[in-house]
């Protein structure tokens, strides 16, 4: 997962122990869900068994948890290759919401796939509005912002889909019942 | 809305209105100036101050034409007739730039103007222009009559630059003027609804067809009137006001010429349709289907040139009739001397009738020059309105000489039948004017009384009393049909609807360039 | 919430073509409601009748206690000057004059001095950002600029609602943002009902409830699918 790529990125900074990467890492990263400690301790472990961060001196006050970690060269090499990296341009061609539509309009029949489309796209309709609405909030963050720009694309790609779905299945219909 | 927010709108635009509004009022200067020559021709006192022996009761003016009381209200509304086209150039003028008018105006109502406040606007745009034009030609007239005032040796003077109307005259035209294309302005819109969303033209695809027939009609009667009312009020030895025959030409003639002006939409239409069901080619059908979308167009175009014909065609007729009379005072003279046994005097007639005749062909002149400027615009100005849709169909393949011919179709087919009807319509105002026929003698006699009665001459039938009587018999004459000027006229007139049709070749270069394509 | 603007019924044609098929809407004060739907559907068409532009066929269109669906044009427009801002996707400015005059418009066509009109539209142009264009004509602005400028036309008569057809659609995503952005954010300032035209579900994600149209009349689904002739 990115996990470990986002300490590195978090790192690059200055050095941080676990609490407060976990902090960082909640405040910086838009919209994600608060990071377990477990999972950061266990990112860090994996980080520097690889040799990409290294403990930089000890907290005298207190144990693992204050031990400072600093970017190695090697983690600062392994983060500009994965930043270099170009994600695959994957649709998400097996989302949950393709196949719900495709089975119901399959085997439910029509006014069944509108019932659930009518509910799905209040929803998304909702949701979309939410995120609108913490956008244009006073005093928005610049990583809160561009959060909400993807999530904000992505549902209103989900919409048009839907839309665009009906559309064609009302089309089939015509045809066939001419 | 305060008077400075009015003007504010009304000058705002761009370099095309700018263009507008010194055309505009560049017509207005020369409205301006013939009329207010009118007024001063019309204000030469009479009879005048003894300046010399040789002129008591005339006027000081080298020209008999201003001498001469009887002659100075026909010098007049030949000025005030040469008004005509100027206002027409001025209607041509206002059709510049009119879309980015249109949306300016759209724009304004939906900026929360109320459909009045958008008529204002519009009215005070032309008011402006025409104001400003009034304006620069009073201050021309006021430092030309300085300028150009020469008396001769004599005391005599070229021109009247010794007399100045009386201010309200002048005040009435340089007020009166602007505040009437204003009013126009106001009239036309009416047609033209501004709607927040846009300028909506209610659609005159069909001309009002008895319409400008009856125009015609009403300017021939109106100039038909005007001898058997000269003839009752000298026999009944009223005098009409100074005003009265000025304003009926002027009345008359634009009655006439708006009739042909607008007869030429109606042609327009006529033939567009003809020419629709008829042409096998796309040069034809092009132009036909845009005269009939549009019939209007070839009016406005050729507005100007039409009242020019118009002009020099009742000129060539009254040139006509002077000549015919003149040989007909000759003829006439011969035989009173014939009839009473004396040598012949060798009579000239006047030769003012000639340079009378001359001062018309000129005033015509100038005409055709103003309507050779008004077409020049108007042609100018519809190839660049259309320059999007031209510069597609050239982008779609249609070659470039199919559009020139649609052009030049497009103008003859209409101009060749509106001039023709200019030039009877011409004709026809004249002849109200100057008869047909001319009439000279019949009313000198001489009488010899016998001796047994020497009163016999006083009553009131001599002939009965035994007295000799040899009279002049009545010499009439027809005025004959000025054919060769009458066809010189219209030669000219296509040959000047051929060149600004041939201007409008030249914008059609540049218009049909595919980066017209870009422009809105 | 009372209904500050309504139209019950609303049916317009052009020529054969039927616009609006009944449709009936109220919009409460201070509401920000978006009407969707496909091009086509009528819903630029319903704006314009709310806004007493154009004049419905039949039905009744209402703000606050007055039936306007009757009144004269004048009289429509004097109230869209005072209580209605418009805006539209492009070609509301005046081309020949510069921002600030634009802005200056309605308040000079109420009859205001020329300059508190400057006044009150410089500090407009202040709020959206755009100060440095006030002499700046429409022509030589960019597209979000232009509307900007044409947002603070809309409100500079501070009217009670604003309606806008698709203010964004003729600019990119991040202009559109921006636009959309400072619309919502004065309309909350001021308590302006806002009836917002688009076919964006984006754009409507900025409004507080939706409304969706289809072949002239209101489709209570959203999906497109309730109007007549769809159904077999």
């Amino acid at each position: 997962m990115s996990m470990g790529y986002v300490i590195l990125g978090l790192l690059c900074a200055g050095p941080l122990h676990g609490y407060e990467l976990k902090r960082a890492h909640d405040q910086r990263m838009p919209q994600a869900k608060p990071a377990a400690f477990g999972q950061v301790y266990a990112s860090l472990g994996r980080l520097e068994r690889d040799g990409l961060v290294e403990s930089a001196g000890h907290d005298q006050a207190g144990g693992p948890e204050r031990t400072p970690f600093g970017i190695t060269d090697r983690g600062r090499a392994a983060l500009d290759g994965w930043l270099d990296e170009v994600e695959a341009p994957s649709p998400h061609v097996t989302s949950a919401l393709l196949t719900k539509v495709t089975v119901a309009l399959l085997t439910a029949g029509e006014q069944r796939a509108r019932d659930y489309l009518t509910a799905q796209r209040r929803a998304h309709t909702d949701r979309l509005r939410e995120y609108t609405r913490l956008k244009t909030e006073p005093g928005v963050r610049f990583a809160d912002l561009i959060a909400a720009d993807y999530a904000i694309a992505h549902l209103n790609a989900d919409l048009v889909w839907l839309q665009t779905t009906l559309a064609r299945v009302a089309d089939l219909r015509r045809e066939v019942g001419q | 809305m305060r008077p400075g927010t009015v003007l504010r709108l009304a000058v705002t635009g761009t370099r095309t209105d700018v263009t507008r509004i010194l055309l505009t009022a560049f017509g207005a200067v020369l409205a301006t100036l013939a009329l207010l020559s009118a007024a001063t021709v019309l204000s030469i006192p009479n009879p005048h101050q003894t300046v010399s022996p040789e002129v008591v009761a005339y006027a000081p003016y080298t020209n008999a034409l201003l001498r001469e009381s009887g002659l100075r209200p026909g010098l007049a509304f030949a000025l005030v007739v040469l008004t005509i086209p100027a206002l027409l150039f001025v209607g041509q003028c206002a059709r510049l730039g009119a879309p980015a008018r249109d949306r300016r105006l759209a724009a304004i109502r939906l900026a929360g103007a109320t459909p009045r406040q958008g008529l204002v606007v519009a009215a005070a745009e032309s008011g402006v222009a025409m104001a400003l034009g009034t304006v620069v030609g009073l201050l021309v007239y006021l430092a030309g009559r300085r300028l150009i005032d020469a008396p001769n040796a004599r005391g005599l003077r070229p021109l009247p630059t010794d007399v100045l109307p009386d201010w309200r005259v002048i005040a009435a035209l340089v007020i009166g003027l602007p505040v009437l294309s204003a009013l126009v302005t106001a009239g036309l819109l009416h047609r033209v609804v501004v709607t927040p969303l846009g300028v909506v033209r209610r659609v005159r695809t069909e001309s009002p067809r008895p319409l400008p027939g009856l125009l015609i009609v009403f300017g021939v009667v109106l100039f038909a009137l005007i001898a058997p009312a000269e003839r009752y009020a000298g026999r009944h030895e009223i005098a009409l006001p100074f005003w009265v025959l000025p304003l009926v030409v002027f009345l008359g003639g634009l009655s006439a010429t708006i009739g042909v002006v607008t007869g030429a939409g109606w042609i327009s239409y006529t033939v567009g349709r003809l020419l629709a069901r008829y042409a096998r080619r796309p040069a034809g059908l092009i132009a036909a289907r845009r005269l009939q979308a549009d019939p209007w167009q070839g009016s406005r175009a050729l507005a100007a040139l039409l009242a020019a014909v118009l002009l020099a065609a009742g000129t060539a007729w009254i040139a006509s009739w002077y000549r015919t009379q003149a040989r007909d005072e000759v003829l006439n003279d011969h035989l009173q001397h014939l009839a009473f046994h004396e040598p012949d005097s060798a009579y000239q007639p006047d030769p003012f009738y000639e340079r009378a005749v001359h001062l018309a062909g000129y005033g015509a002149l100038v005409a055709a020059l103003i309507a050779a400027a008004g077409l020049a615009v108007a042609v100018a100005n519809s190839v660049v309105e259309r320059r999007r849709s031209l510069a597609s169909l050239t982008a779609s393949g249609v070659p470039r000489g199919v559009l020139s011919r649609a052009i030049v179709w497009q103008t003859m087919v209409v101009a060749v039948p509106a001039i023709a009807v200019a030039i009877a319509t011409g004709v026809a105002l004249s002849i109200g004017y100057a008869q047909p026929t001319v009439r000279e003698g019949g009313s000198t006699y001489s009488c010899s009384a016998p001796p047994e009665n020497p009163h016999a001459c006083e009553s009131a039938d001599p002939e009965s009393q035994g007295a000799t009587v040899v009279r002049v018999p009545t010499v009439a004459m027809r005025v004959p049909v000025p054919w060769r000027d009458l066809g010189t006229i219209g030669v000219w007139g296509l040959g000047s609807a051929m060149v600004t049709a041939g201007l409008g070749l030249v914008f059609l270069r540049s218009s049909t360039a595919p980066e017209e394509l870009r422009t809105t | 919430m009372t209904e500050i603007v309504y139209g019950r019924g609303i049916v317009k044609s052009y020529g054969k073509t039927q616009a609006l098929r009944g449709v009936t809407i109220g919009v409460a004060e201070g509401e920000i409601i978006a009407v969707t739907g496909p091009s086509g559907c009528g819903k630029s068409t319903l704006m314009l009748c709310l806004a007493g532009i154009l004049r419905p066929d039949a039905g009744e269109v209402g703000y606050r206690d007055q039936r306007i669906d009757g009144w004269s044009e004048a009289a429509r427009t004097r109230l869209r000057r005072g209580d209605f801002g418009v805006l539209f996707q492009f070609g509301q400015l005046v081309a020949e004059m510069p921002a600030a005059e634009n802005i200056a418009l309605p308040l000079l066509l109420k009859g205001v001095r020329r300059r508190e009109a400057r006044t009150a539209a410089m500090s407009w142009l202040e709020r959206l950002g755009i100060a440095h264009l006030a002499d700046v004509r429409p022509g030589e602005m960019s597209g979000g600029e232009q509307q900007r400028a044409a947002l603070a036309r809309a409100l500079v008569t501070e009217p009670r609602v604003l309606f806008a057809d698709e203010p964004t659609g003729a600019l990119d995503t991040l202009a559109g943002e921006q636009v959309l952005g400072h619309l919502v954010r004065v309309a909350r300032e001021q308590r302006t009902t806002v009836v917002l035209i688009t076919h964006d579900a984006r754009v409507a994600g900025y409004a507080d409830r939706e409304v969706v149209l289809r072949d002239g009349m209101l489709d209570p689904s959203g999906l497109g699918l309730a109007g007549a002739g769809v159904a077999g």
